[in-house]
């Protein structure tokens, strides 16, 4: 299953999406697709140097369906984050 | 790499830490983990060297049957620091037991952790945290001077005056 | 109120400092996130599911006009102007940054308020009856020995690191407005009978709590005397903490330990510890708690005339204010004072979120109508304590103006609900939506109120954050293969006839919640004996049959519902 890499950044918390030039980006549609598992494997080694930079905190890889070849979250939880707000 | 902070200062170890089997230094000074020396006890005594003993988490040492007085050093083993229960054990052995020996901390030691280990009556701290050593090094100790508790081993009601005293309290008879 | 002293305001200067000095070591690397977690969750900050989020302390629920204003102000000033009000009389707020953590500290400390051990294996907030003080009912202040165990656990050296968080409840009035029976301890003021006739003293209890496994406390001394209750806690603790599971971040409450135990196995540890504490160098000395007894002297009302005609003669001319003191307005002791329940509820809005124009709204009443004092209920709302009838007009108008006149205190609209999956990590589905669809629904102030008393508490996961296992009705938000529902349960209650409701039968999808609820309102209306029995009542008379019936249907619902409730493993 294709997957991206989300975290919050460390200063403000916000949620932000790895892109394939190694920013971290705010929209999910910009997040870069790891189609493999060695794609998989690469991005989760430039979120760990993001880590000890001390940029980003709380990262982890999730599920996502490629629409449009963007990526789109599945989960309820990953919908509201990737909405940078709740629902109400 | 591990030091010991022993009264505000790193200072050397002179004691050893040994397993299960490695015989005792001539001079003694050897920390053995607590079953050894519930198992040797007789002849560890009667040796006559100075002797201590490693307390791994989930043990205790029981102050009526494991002649603490004999006992140089207990040391209390934090595997994780958040791993709370060394707390306790070392408050019931100052203040219950009367245990008058060094009480050292070993394991995951962090920097937050050393003014609330020494007012449970930790008197030496193994520390193998890197930036934890350097911050003792430079004095740099993130104590609250103010304390609401009364912990140590003076048990008298003088204790609750200090409480409101503005000075940090490690009380040790 | 308690005002603190020299020596509290450096501690929490010191606090601040030292909190700076960790967000410092953390920014610069000097800490990694696994060893600065326990410290900022100690200092109450969270990494939620948008942003962090602070929980500052209200201790024991009570606030001054001053700190309510400064809450305002730091919803304006770093966060997204509102706070909400929790079920442990906290207020959180949803927005802040990390780096602007110690200054929002430095805020709070200038007006005696923190964020310390809102969050942590440490012990929390020590809550208390919102009527503390003013309630007919009441035997003995509790908010005393709150602020004494607020100060005895504060950076207690041995208990930072529990096995577990630890939460801490007192009452000291006929009726246990805290829900002590469903915390870690709970503590009740009694009068002591035979030989201590003429005293009173604490009956203690240990072991309730909601999330996983709820558990109603139970007894574990029927009377204690005052001055030994610090060295019976620290026993307790300690038991706590040296035997509390540790391999298990499930198993790891006093809850699970008192009955793995058994009471009586639990009681003779504790007892057994209590004899070997040094017992004068813990128990607190008379002086100092006469010190902090005078802060909670009553204040001094002038007693006026027990009716107003000014209230009663809005009453017969304003329905709306008339069905408002009904609901939100209880007696004091003292005649022609009142004390007001300002509800946080009002239907399509978020239950206990309050706006900072709303707080400084509570807080210029607070200070013209309500001596200067507010209080915050474990049902996340706020209260004036000290409110004389004849001003309860003016405070109406006020509350109006402010969107906060909703007259539904302890009505089905007044939901208890966490913040569930909008904002929390730890969810599994959302909570607010569901309450504002039945809130909605049964916003009718007459419909509302011809239901009677009825608790609903919503919580988004198991966890329980909204109490609903101690809900009339409860709502637990559940994954369903990726789509949220709701499991009902019926027949809790927090009180003194506590009690963990039980599941009904299978899940629900988030749109079919409402008219479930509907449908059980409908099946009570049509059952109870007449208005004065109530949900509670009725539920416990005629059993979750005809309740299972209205929901479910036929026999084959009930067979697959037995089924879906042996998977969850209930």
């Amino acid at each position: 299953m294709p997957s991206i890499v989300t975290a919050n950044t460390l200063a403000s918390g916000e949620v932000v999406y790895l892109a394939s030039d190694g920013r971290w980006v705010r929209a999910i549609t910009d997040a870069a697709i790891a189609a493999t598992k060695a794609d998989a494997a690469m991005l989760d080694a430039v979120a760990a140097r993001a880590v000890d930079a001390r940029e980003v905190t709380a990262v982890y890889a999730m599920d996502v369906t490629v629409v449009d070849g963007r990526p789109a979250p599945i989960s309820v939880r990953e919908k509201i984050r990737a909405a940078l707000g709740p629902t109400v | 790499m591990t030091r010991l902070y022993k009264a505000g200062a790193f200072v050397a170890d002179t004691w050893v830490s040994l397993d299960d089997r490695t015989t005792l230094p001539i001079d003694g000074r050897a920390i053995v983990p607590l079953a050894r020396w519930r198992a040797e006890l007789a002849e560890l005594i009667s040796a006559g060297l100075p002797i201590g003993v490693a307390v791994g988490p989930g043990e205790a040492v029981d102050p009526r049957t494991d002649n603490i007085d004999r006992l140089g050093v207990i040391a209390i083993a934090f595997a994780k620091f958040t791993d709370g229960r060394g707390y306790s054990q070392a408050r019931m052995l100052r203040e219950q037991a009367g245990y008058k020996g060094e009480l050292r901390a070993t394991g995951e030691i962090l920097l937050d952790q050393v003014p609330l280990l020494e007012r449970c009556g930790f008197d030496a701290l193994a520390v193998s945290h890197a930036p934890t050593i350097a911050a003792l090094e430079r004095g740099h100790l993130p104590a609250i001077a103010q304390v609401y508790q009364p912990t140590g081993a003076r048990p008298t009601a003088a204790a609750w005056l200090s409480r409101r005293s503005t000075t940090l309290v490690t009380e040790r008879t | 109120m308690y005002r603190y002293d020299e020596f509290d305001h450096a501690f929490v200067k010191a606090r601040v400092a030292q909190f700076s000095d960790q967000v410092a070591r953390r920014l610069s690397g000097e800490l990694t996130e696994d060893q600065f977690k326990p410290l900022r969750l100690q200092n109450g900050l969270y990494l939620q599911l948008h942003a962090y989020m602070l929980r500052v302390a209200i201790p024991y629920g009570v606030l001054s006009a001053r700190q309510l204003r400064r809450l305002a102000h730091i919803a304006r000033t770093w966060d997204r102007g509102f706070g909400h009000f929790t079920t442990r009389q906290n207020i959180q707020f949803n927005w802040t940054r990390l780096v602007d953590a110690p200054a929002i500290l430095a805020a709070l400390a200038e007006v005696e308020m923190h964020a310390i051990q809102t969050s942590g294996n440490c012990i929390r907030n020590v809550t208390t009856d919102p009527f503390a003080g003013v309630a007919a009912d009441e035997i003995e202040d509790p908010r005393v020995w709150a602020e004494v165990l607020r100060q005895w656990s504060t950076i207690h050296p041995e208990f930072s690191f529990l096995p577990r968080k630890f939460k801490v409840a007192l009452t000291g009035a006929a009726e246990d407005r805290a829900a002590i029976l469903f915390h870690d301890i709970g503590i009740r003021l009694v009068k002591g009978r035979g030989a201590d006739a003429g005293t009173t003293g604490f009956a203690i209890y240990v072991g309730g709590g909601q999330g996983r496994t709820p558990y109603v406390a139970q007894e574990i001394k029927a009377f204690l005397p005052k001055a030994r209750l610090l060295s019976y806690l620290e026993a307790i603790m300690r038991v706590y903490n040296l035997h509390g599971r540790r391999d298990n971040l499930y198993k790891a409450r006093i809850k699970i330990l008192v009955n793995a135990l058994g009471i009586e196995e639990f009681r003779r540890q504790v007892e057994d510890e209590w004899a070997r504490i040094d017992a004068p160098s813990i128990d607190l000395p008379g002086a100092e708690h006469d010190r902090i007894a005078r802060y909670f002297a009553p204040l001094p009302l002038k007693p006026r005339s027990a009716a107003s005609t000014a209230v009663s003669a809005r009453r017969r001319s304003d329905a709306a204010f008339d069905g408002w003191v009904r609901n939100n307005v209880t007696g004091h002791r003292v005649p022609g004072y009142a004390v007001v329940t300002i509800s946080l509820k009002a239907p399509g809005m978020i239950p206990g979120d309050a706006t900072d124009a709303q707080m400084d709204a509570v807080a210029g009443l607070a200070e013209r109508y309500g001596h200067d004092e507010i209080r915050v209920t474990y049902t996340q709302n706020l209260v004036l304590a000290n409110v004389a009838r004849d001003d309860l007009p003016a405070v109406y108008d006020g509350l109006t103006a402010a969107g906060l006149a909703t007259g539904n205190a302890e009505l089905i609209t007044d939901i208890i609900a966490c913040p569930g999956l909008d904002y929390c990590n730890l969810a599994n589905a959302r909570s607010i939506p569901i309450a504002q669809d039945i809130s909605r629904r049964f916003a009718d102030p007459a419909r509302a109120e011809a239901i009677g008393p009825l608790r609903l508490n919503i919580s988004g996961c198991i966890n329980a954050c909204g109490h609903h296992h101690a809900g009339n009705i409860g709502i637990l938000g559940v994954d369903k293969k990726g789509t949220e529902h709701y499991q009902i349960t019926l027949g809790g209650s927090p009180r003194d006839d506590a009690e963990v409701g039980a599941i009904l039968g299978p899940s629900f999808p988030a749109e079919a919640v409402a008219d479930a609820i509907e449908k059980i309102v409908d099946v009570y209306l049509a059952a109870r004996r007449d208005k004065t029995e109530t949900f509670l009542a009725a539920y416990r008379r005629i059993g979750a049959d005809p309740f299972k019936a209205a929901l479910y249907g036929n026999d084959a619902s009930h067979r697959r519902a037995a089924r879906e409730l042996a998977e969850a493993g209930a």
